[in-house]
């Protein structure tokens, strides 16, 4: 059948090389095809034409690709076995969005298209592809938004998955994004609840569990990125609440060293050093062993830990994490990503609140005035 | 005389397959219509590369340019913006020459002249996905290291929803 099956390709794509229509090529991850954008664009403007047919191609598009790309693993928060499968898939789910987004009439709404839009943003994320994560879940949000009375049922589940990653990247938007993502987490708690209306305590299920307590958990950090932080701490504390009758620390782990370093927060603004120290090492080994020590989400667990040792005056600690966080920053996601200088100011900071004034200006290229003030820098999640 | 209708070969005694322009060989092609000099070499190049090296469709573009007087830069942004660019895509204008009197849409009739269905399928496939790197395997799955059942996207019945 596979002999058959690429034979039948081999034939479609032989006659479209042998006219400079499409490329093949190879490189060490396998056969790849290329096409020029020209084509492309023809080929897209004349199914314009025939709307049936360019719908049922979409369609098609979205089955094939939804094949390739791994669905969310939820439970476990950040599978690195599919990080590959993703990395290599999730440019063909840009290109389909770039498409559906500039498709004039629009092409329908499918709620196939907005369940790939989740796992490719939840995917990008995890791997702080944030700017590409942003439109594709802006997307899904609208696509299922407009479903949600005609199918809520179906809806729900993808919806609040979708929600939740996108108020991640919203927190970025400056202090409106923060009253955006706020917003936008009452709304996902609200769906998670109608989700669950109907559905016996005793019959939910460990990924009702885990969902319950990402909203949560996202509600707490809404509010500590509103200065709000003694309103966020039962938050965290119900989220970890719902991951416990989930699952526990070894089945559960990148979620418990997850909500671990939300707890850190309201520990660090009331000056509980010891607690802190205890429970910055609980979450950063969980989600190292969960992720790999490399992984963006484990940087970024040492981020928001850095930042609690500086709060509780830990500076020479949070130095050290800042610093080893933008180093590999530096290298994975570039001198401009927005992580990365996040990264690199906080490290500034570090060194000017130990006199290392050259040392601050070196790394920020900025001249920073001495100070002993102790200033608190968050990352969102 | 060229041909992009394969069976012709059999009908003569030789016969050449010709290679789509170079980025480079694209370029000087679009400046010696243009007649700017050579400040445009950057995006005439992105522009041939853009349009696969096919001389008609070169032509045809560097037509639109000259009518219309625009920067080629912006004629290379055109193909991220899908609306903006139908005026290019629909005009009929090219430059006139002594051997070829032809749209772009006749260019790309005569690329797609009697390919198979699944060649067409293919290609409308392929417009909607990354057009620098489509793994071939989204179409037939991986390569077999065991033997178990792959999936196979190429097999149609497989993503096809039920009936």
């Amino acid at each position: 059948m596979l002999l058959l099956t690429s034979v039948r390709f081999d034939a479609a794509i032989g006659i479209l090389i042998e006219r400079h229509l499409v490329e093949r090529y190879n490189l060490p991850s396998g056969d790849c095809l290329k096409t020029h954008r020209a084509l492309q664009r023809t080929i897209i403007q004349r199914l314009d034409t025939d709307l049936p047919k360019r719908q049922s191609v979409f369609n098609q598009v979205v089955a094939i690709t939804r094949q390739a790309f791994p669905p969310a693993n939820i439970l476990t928060r950040g599978d690195t076995t599919q990080y590959k499968q993703g990395a290599t898939y999730m440019p063909q789910v840009l290109s389909i969005h770039t498409n559906f987004i500039q498709s004039d009439p629009a092409i329908e709404n499918e709620l196939n298209f907005a369940k790939l839009l989740s796992d490719v943003g939840y995917y990008g994320v995890n791997n702080a592809l944030q700017s590409e994560a942003l439109g594709l879940l802006e997307t899904g949000n609208s696509i299922c938004t407009a479903l949600l009375d005609s199918r809520p049922k179906e809806v729900r589940p993808i919806l609040a998955d979708i929600l939740g990653p996108l108020q991640v990247l919203i927190q970025y938007l400056g202090n409106e994004g923060r009253r955006r993502a706020l917003e936008i987490n009452e709304r996902a708690i609200k769906i998670r609840e109608q989700q669950l209306a109907d559905v016996p305590s005793d019959q939910l299920t460990q990924l009702d569990f885990v969902n319950l307590g990402r909203a949560h958990n996202d509600m707490g950090v809404s509010l500590s990125q509103l200065n709000r932080v003694e309103e966020a701490s039962p938050w965290f504390d119900s989220a970890l609440s719902h991951y416990q009758s989930a699952g526990d620390e070894q089945t559960l782990t990148s979620r418990f060293g997850h909500i671990y370093s939300f707890q850190l927060w309201p520990l660090a603004v009331n000056q509980k050093k010891t607690e802190v120290r205890t429970l910055a090492q609980r979450s950063m080994t969980l989600v190292a062993k969960a992720v790999g020590a490399e992984s963006p989400l484990a940087l970024q667990t040492k981020f928001l830990v850095a930042m609690t040792f500086f709060t509780t005056g830990c500076v020479d600690e949070a130095l050290l994490l800042h610093k080893e966080v933008f180093e590999k920053r530096l290298i994975r996601q570039g001198p401009s990503h927005h992580l990365t200088l996040g990264s690199q100011y906080n490290l500034a900071v570090c060194y000017q609140n130990l006199n290392d004034l050259d040392k601050a200006e070196f790394v920020s290229l900025a001249r920073l005035p001495p100070t002993n003030h102790a200033y608190i820098f968050t990352e969102r999640t | 005389m060229t041909s992009q209708n394969p069976v012709l070969a059999h009908n003569t005694r030789s016969e050449i397959h010709l290679q789509p322009f170079q980025p480079t060989e694209g370029s000087s092609l679009i400046q010696s219509y243009l007649k700017r000099g050579g400040s445009e070499q950057e995006s005439a190049e992105s522009l041939s590369k853009s349009l696969g090296g096919l001389p008609l469709a070169i032509v045809h573009f560097a037509g639109y340019v000259v009518k219309s007087q625009c920067p080629l830069d912006q004629i290379c942004r055109s193909f991220d913006r899908r609306i903006k660019s139908s005026q290019i895509w629909n005009s009929d204008c090219i430059v006139q020459n002594h051997s070829y009197d032809l749209t772009l849409n006749t260019v790309w009739d005569l690329a797609f002249y009697r390919l198979s269905t699944d060649s067409k399928e293919l290609l409308e496939f392929i417009a909607f996905l990354d057009p620098d790197q489509v793994p071939v395997e989204m179409f037939v799955g991986p390569k077999p290291t065991v033997k178990i059942i792959h999936w196979q996207y190429w097999d149609r019945e497989r993503y096809l929803p039920p009936l």
